[in-house]
């Protein structure tokens, strides 16, 4: 079985679905965490997460 | 036999990995939809065209940069020109106005000044030896590029370090935002930049007609059917352009900001970061409004996030519907150090130079600021200075 995986995790795309995986892993706990965490009332969630004047790669 | 099975059976599709690839993409479609709301809907379908353009036009910065100084070959580098052009004519008129889900469209602006002039350097040269730049790590990587998940790795620890240093690096002199929207009408932006963006086109052309070779176009006849090349690939440069730069105005009109990408790998890093115990929340960057915001709620919520990793999914269905094929790893150690600092460069450049050549360059120009084109000219020295070094890493 080990020796199987191995093998298949030689291989270039296999690589990339194991990281495409692990990433959805990742943001399934994420969303989790954010879910039992932040209590988020309804006026905030539905809000728009976009503030005004505001952007990502600006200023 | 119908003629789109004929086509099926003719092609090389990777037939599992394509299902894989669709399936993951369809629920994480009615996941979002379903938890979040149509926005997010949207913005992860917007992610998935732009992976899937990228990979069927092979439309990269670094490559075509490289191409030109090489080769001086030029039709990459104009195809990036059209593109911007095209977007400017519908980005820079609607920045002000409310978007489709009722926030205020906002530009991608920069200060000019040493942190970005330093940071768009360091992502030239980096780009260069990481094999990719912001939307080329994530499209390759997508597409069954090992190299480029060591270059994802130092991209996003070199975006966590911009993130903690970024204060300092504001403290150095700077004009600040300079946005030409300030200067002049919207027309005249369009006219002033459209000039400008030929001008540096036909600079292309002058030095690719200097070495005596046929011109490079972006668009050339092929006898293979249009279903056939939109489906499996190996889109004329022409079609990429057009389509990246329609994508990049509905990203506008939905998420409210332009096109970016390395925002999120700050995110994803602080977010592990944060995980194993390091308080980002109190560094200066992540103390903006923002940034703030978007650290405290899921990647999910986060726009920017949100198209990366569609981006991903377009790349690895295009490149399984393509036929590329799923070789051996083969790395030697001299390109995973290059993929390793090139990472760390574009990562960190990229904080200082407020984006890649997505966010700075390609959205900066399209919404008229002028730090837009500070990081063309030196990013463009910074990809001089990588094509040369590139020899001593093996690439």
């Amino acid at each position: 079985m080990i020796l199987f995986l191995f093998k298949k995790l030689k291989r270039e795309k296999n690589i990339t679905l194991l990281f495409l995986i692990l990433l959805f892993v990742l943001i399934a706990l994420d969303h989790i965490k954010e879910k039992n965490y932040i209590n988020i009332n309804l006026e905030e969630k539905n809000h728009n997460e976009h503030q005004e004047g505001d952007s990502p790669c600006g200023m | 036999m119908s003629h789109f099975k004929k086509i099926l059976l003719k092609s090389k599709i990777d037939l599992p990995m394509l299902l894989i690839g669709i399936s993951i993409l369809f629920f994480a479609l009615i996941f979002l939809l379903i938890n979040y709301s149509l926005k997010h809907f949207l913005l992860l379908s917007i992610g998935w065209g732009f992976g899937f353009i990228l990979f069927h036009s092979a439309f990269g910065f670094t490559g075509s940069w490289r191409n030109f100084i090489n080769e001086r070959k030029g039709n990459g580098i104009r195809s990036q020109l059209l593109a911007i052009g095209l977007a400017m004519l519908l980005i820079i008129p609607f920045i002000g106005n409310e978007s489709f889900f009722g926030s205020t469209m906002v530009g991608a602006f920069g200060p000019v000044g040493i942190s970005v002039i330093t940071g768009s350097f360091l992502f030239g040269l980096g780009m260069q030896l990481g094999g990719g730049c912001g939307s080329g790590t994530l499209y390759t990587l997508g597409a069954g590029n090992t190299r480029m998940l060591i270059t994802l790795i130092f991209f996003i620890l070199g975006s966590l370090l911009g993130t903690l240093h970024l204060s300092w690096w504001l403290s150095l002199p700077s004009f600040g935002v300079v946005s030409l929207s300030h200067y002049m009408n919207t027309l005249s932006i369009l006219i002033f930049q459209g000039i400008l963006l030929s001008i540096i086109a036909m600079v292309t052309i002058y030095y690719e007609r200097k070495g005596e070779k046929n011109i490079s176009t972006i668009y050339s006849k092929t006898s293979t059917s249009f279903f056939k090349v939109l489906v499996f690939g190996n889109w004329p440069l022409l079609w990429g352009s057009i389509a990246i730069a329609m994508l990049s105005i509905a990203t506008l009109f939905i998420a409210g900001h332009p096109w970016s990408i390395t925002f999120a790998f700050g995110l994803w890093g602080a977010k592990i970061a944060s995980q194993i115990g390091i308080d980002v929340s109190q560094w200066e960057y992540w103390k903006g409004s923002y940034q703030s915001h978007a650290l405290q709620r899921s990647i999910l919520n986060d726009s920017v996030s949100l198209t990366n990793i569609g981006l991903l999914l377009g790349a690895f269905i295009a490149s399984n519907l393509s036929g590329k094929s799923n070789s051996k790893i083969n790395i030697s150690l001299l390109p995973i150090f290059a993929a390793i600092l090139g990472g760390i460069l574009m990562g960190y450049g990229a904080r200082l130079a407020f984006g890649c050549s997505i966010g700075a360059l390609f959205s900066g120009i399209a919404s008229g600021s002028i730090h837009g084109w500070v990081w063309l000219g030196f990013a463009f020295a910074g990809s001089y200075c990588g094509i040369k070094l590139r020899p001593y890493f093996g690439l």
